[in-house]
């Protein structure tokens, strides 16, 4: 073949210019850890990679959602904690108040201890979470009970929900009525310690007898609202966990297909900048030698 | 019998023909980095050698040499090599356009990253999330509009990067088209000199060489034909029409393009092919987002502000049960799950309450800047009457009527706001034209959308650098062939310049011959 001095100059470029767009590759790959820079690095990985970085993002929501539950239903624990003490009080004194040997004037002072026990039930039924009523369905921007007429107060019978995954939904609240008993019942729980001071004042012994068994309904109602509470509180914690896991898997597959074998990376850049500088090399060589050198 | 002055004019020829030879080398070595350069030979022959006149044959021997004479000087060049480079440079052309707008394309969608369209698409979601978390959470409103004011931005921000890159590529098309002209002109000059020089016998080698600069550079612009008859007659075609006849040469004009099958013309007509499907398959992701037919359920109810029908039988507070696809009226309080089918992401949001008294109804999420109900990524905004107020976002999905008559929203429900977070798994189906994804969901298209702009990107970047080698390999070849090797050129001047004083040398022996002859013959004795 003849070969003259513009073949070696175009494949002198040519290798160059392969070479040096090889290490502006790995250049690029080097400087940021990541395989993929554009759609065109990786056409199918780059699906992947959108995903995962998509489900993290969601991934957040959903932890912050189940911590939002949580919160919310410790909160829901807390008030039915003191609703189960309020009444226990109330039993008591119900107890005290329905024996025969109690003077008048004790009942008397009984009945305002349980008007004060009203009020902490009133108050325990208007708890809020971060501002928001929580036994008061969807209304959470309105107390539920006032003092005047708690056991007549109707409350909102929406609850709310909270995603954890994308097709899981939880319902986190539980309303009013559920736990406190329906408004006007003979056992909403208001009706029950309004009836308990009025007969303490009026001194009906035998209904105050009635009025034990009404506490033990309201307190065996709040129990299986309370166990609902707690049974919610563990599927948040269980999401909570699982979404920790989740997130940890989603990463470790993110860095599957995005991040740069650093090892391999290096190896390749300093493999192709021996090439490059051979290449420089003989062509150096290769162009210095010429006849024209050898002729006197 | 010759002339006795026969070797005299023999060695003069041969110091004129090796001057000359040596006069070429000279020109290729000076043209030895020249673009499109053919090396020059200049070829050589005996003269016309001498018979002995005489009435019979002659006795003397013969014929009798009478020395060199030169016969052209011509290209030594491969007139296949050059059809095969320039329908490489045409591929190779069209592929670096390509290549470089498919870059572009993907520079401006900017993903992966957490500022491409995915991001703010993620965040948008997520801010509906935080505002279901809490319906009546202020700041969470305000996020909502930010995180949809946002995307509505960055997709009229990639919109508008189309469109420049467009108007950059019609102002690409206008300068090549206007070199395409000057380059025809050209030609057509030196088919003129061409002509000119050849019809008295020469070889205008260097006009040649100009000519054929001039087709590789149009090559690698438009496809191109040519042909040169043996009269002389040459005529040159671009994208089908013929535009050159020897010294004619036509103006061409833009709309030229759009009949390029192959070169830098038509790399930008297919680059806005690119960027139009780029456009069309966004502009879909965009409609389907705000108007896509999908079926919902509010799992807690709904009350209606309007009449309308739900796909499964409802029970209203009152007891009653409506059939499925019977209408429900307007006011009605559904308790049980409602499960509807609304159009898109404005469908879902027109059901719901904002928290303002008394309560809002009907209000679309997303409307257009241009006031038409196609939506598309240039005329998408946040509909203004909720940019301007936060209690109009329609997170709510309950309202009640007071004793006077108005009616107030139920501000802690988040019915709406739960849904509209549901509506990024529901399945869309999508104009089966453009992606190879004809159903899926909003993410599922998108990423499809990317995946195939990256397919097409690595393609086209592929076969560049086919292309590319292609060429070099050609154009090695052509070197190979045409180029001019200064150590050839050396040791034919070398060569040259040897017969030159060879020649000279034999002048003088028959300078000294005829001296003999002339002056120092027949002068015996004197």
């Amino acid at each position: 073949m003849r070969v003259t001095g513009a073949m070696q100059n175009i494949q002198l470029l040519k290798n160059l210019r392969y070479n040096n767009s090889a290490i502006m590759d790995l250049q690029d790959k080097l400087a940021t850890g990541q395989k993929i820079q554009r759609p065109d690095d990786d056409p199918v990985g780059i699906g992947y990679l959108m995903r995962y970085n998509t489900e993290l993002s969601r991934s957040d929501q959903f932890l912050e959602n189940a911590r939002t539950g949580i919160g919310w239903l410790n909160t829901m624990d807390a008030a039915m904690q003191q609703a189960n003490d309020v009444l226990k009080r109330a039993k008591q004194l119900t107890q005290q108040g329905s024996t025969g040997t109690v003077p008048e004037e004790a009942r008397k002072q009984i009945a305002s201890e349980i008007r004060q026990l009203y009020e902490q039930m009133v108050s325990i039924g208007n708890s809020t979470y971060d501002g928001r009523y929580i036994f008061n369905g969807q209304k959470t921007d309105t107390a539920p009970y006032t003092n005047a007429t708690a056991a007549n107060d109707k409350t909102d019978p929406g609850s709310y929900y909270l995603n954890v995954s994308p097709f899981v939904t939880v319902p986190v609240s539980i309303t009013g009525e559920v736990i406190f008993g329906k408004a006007g019942d003979t056992e909403n729980v208001f009706n029950v310690l309004n009836d308990i001071a009025n007969h303490l004042d009026s001194n009906d012994q035998s209904a105050l007898l009635q009025d034990l068994s009404r506490i033990d309904a309201c307190s065996d109602r709040i129990s299986v609202s309370w166990a609902e509470v707690g049974a919610r509180t563990n599927r948040f914690e269980l999401v909570v966990n699982r979404l920790t896991d989740e997130q940890g898997n989603l990463k470790n597959l993110r860095s599957q297909v995005n991040d740069v074998d650093m090892a391999q990376a290096i190896t390749d850049l300093q493999l192709r900048q021996n090439v490059l500088q051979a290449s420089l090399a003989t062509g150096a060589q290769i162009m210095r030698v010429s006849l024209v050198d050898f002729l006197k | 019998m010759p002339s006795s002055f026969l070797g005299l004019e023999t060695t003069k020829r041969a110091l004129l023909t090796q001057t000359l030879a040596m006069q070429t080398a000279g020109h290729n070595i000076a043209n030895a980095s020249t673009v499109g350069y053919t090396r020059q030979r200049v070829n050589l022959s005996a003269t016309r050698p001498q018979e002995a006149v005489g009435m019979q044959r002659s006795t003397t021997v013969g014929q009798i040499g009478t020395g060199v004479q030169a016969d052209s000087i011509t290209r030594i060049r491969e007139n296949y090599l050059d059809t095969q480079y320039r329908r490489e440079n045409q591929g190779l052309g069209y592929w670096k356009i390509r290549n470089a707008n498919l870059d572009s394309i993907q520079a401006i969608l900017n993903e992966p990253s957490d500022d491409g369209i995915r991001g703010v698409v993620d965040d948008f979601w997520n801010s509906w999330e935080v505002l279901n978390r809490d319906p009546t959470l202020l700041s969470a409103r305000v996020d909502v509009i930010a995180k949809a004011t946002n995307m509505v931005d960055t997709f009229k921000q990639v919109d508008e990067s189309l469109t420049a890159l467009e108007r950059d590529i019609d102002s690409s098309i206008a300068t090549k088209v206007s070199a395409v002209n000057t380059m025809l002109a050209n030609i057509a000059q030196l088919n003129d000199y061409i002509r000119r020089a050849e019809s008295l016998g020469a070889n205008a080698n260097d006009y040649r060489d100009q000519r054929d600069v001039l087709l590789d550079q149009l090559s690698s612009i438009v496809n191109i034909e040519y042909a040169e008859t043996p009269a002389g007659d040459f005529t040159l075609s671009i994208a089908g029409t013929q535009v050159v006849a020897n010294d004619q040469a036509a103006t061409v004009t833009a709309d030229i393009a759009a009949n390029a099958t192959s070169g830098e013309l038509a790399g930008y007509v297919q680059a806005k092919a690119d960027i139009a499907q780029i456009r069309d398959e966004l502009n879909a992701l965009v409609k389907t987002l705000v108007g896509g037919a999908v079926t919902v359920t509010l799992a807690n109810g709904y009350t209606t502000s309007q009449p309308l029908t739900a796909n499964n039988d409802v029970t209203l507070d009152d007891g009653t049960v409506i059939p499925a696809g019977t209408i429900i009226p307007a006011g009605s309080k559904i308790v049980s799950s409602v499960e509807l089918t609304v159009k898109g992401i404005n469908g879902l949001h027109s059901l719901g309450y904002g928290t303002s008294d008394p309560t809002p109804t009907g209000i679309a999420f997303f409307t257009t800047s241009d006031g038409s109900t196609d939506f598309n990524m240039s005329n998408i905004r946040l509909n203004p009457v909720i940019a301007n107020d936060t209690s109009k976002i329609a997170a709510s999905g309950r309202y009640e009527t007071t004793s006077v008559g108005t009616n107030i929203t139920i501000k802690g429900n988040g019915d709406i706001a739960h849904a509209i977070t549901s509506l990024r798994d529901k399945v869309f189906n999508y104009p089966s034209n453009l992606t190879n994804l004809s159903s899926g969901t909003l993410d599922d298209y998108f990423r499809a959308v990317i995946s195939e702009l990256g397919t097409r990107s690595s393609n086209s970047s592929r076969n560049l650098q086919n292309q590319q080698d292609l060429v070099d390999n050609v154009e090695v070849q052509r070197q190979s062939v045409s180029g001019v090797s200064l150590d050839e050129e050396m040791a034919d001047v070398i060569k040259f310049q040897h017969a030159y004083n060879a020649a000279a040398r034999n002048m003088t022996v028959i300078d000294e011959m005829l001296d003999r002859v002339i002056n120092q013959m027949g002068i015996v004795g004197r």
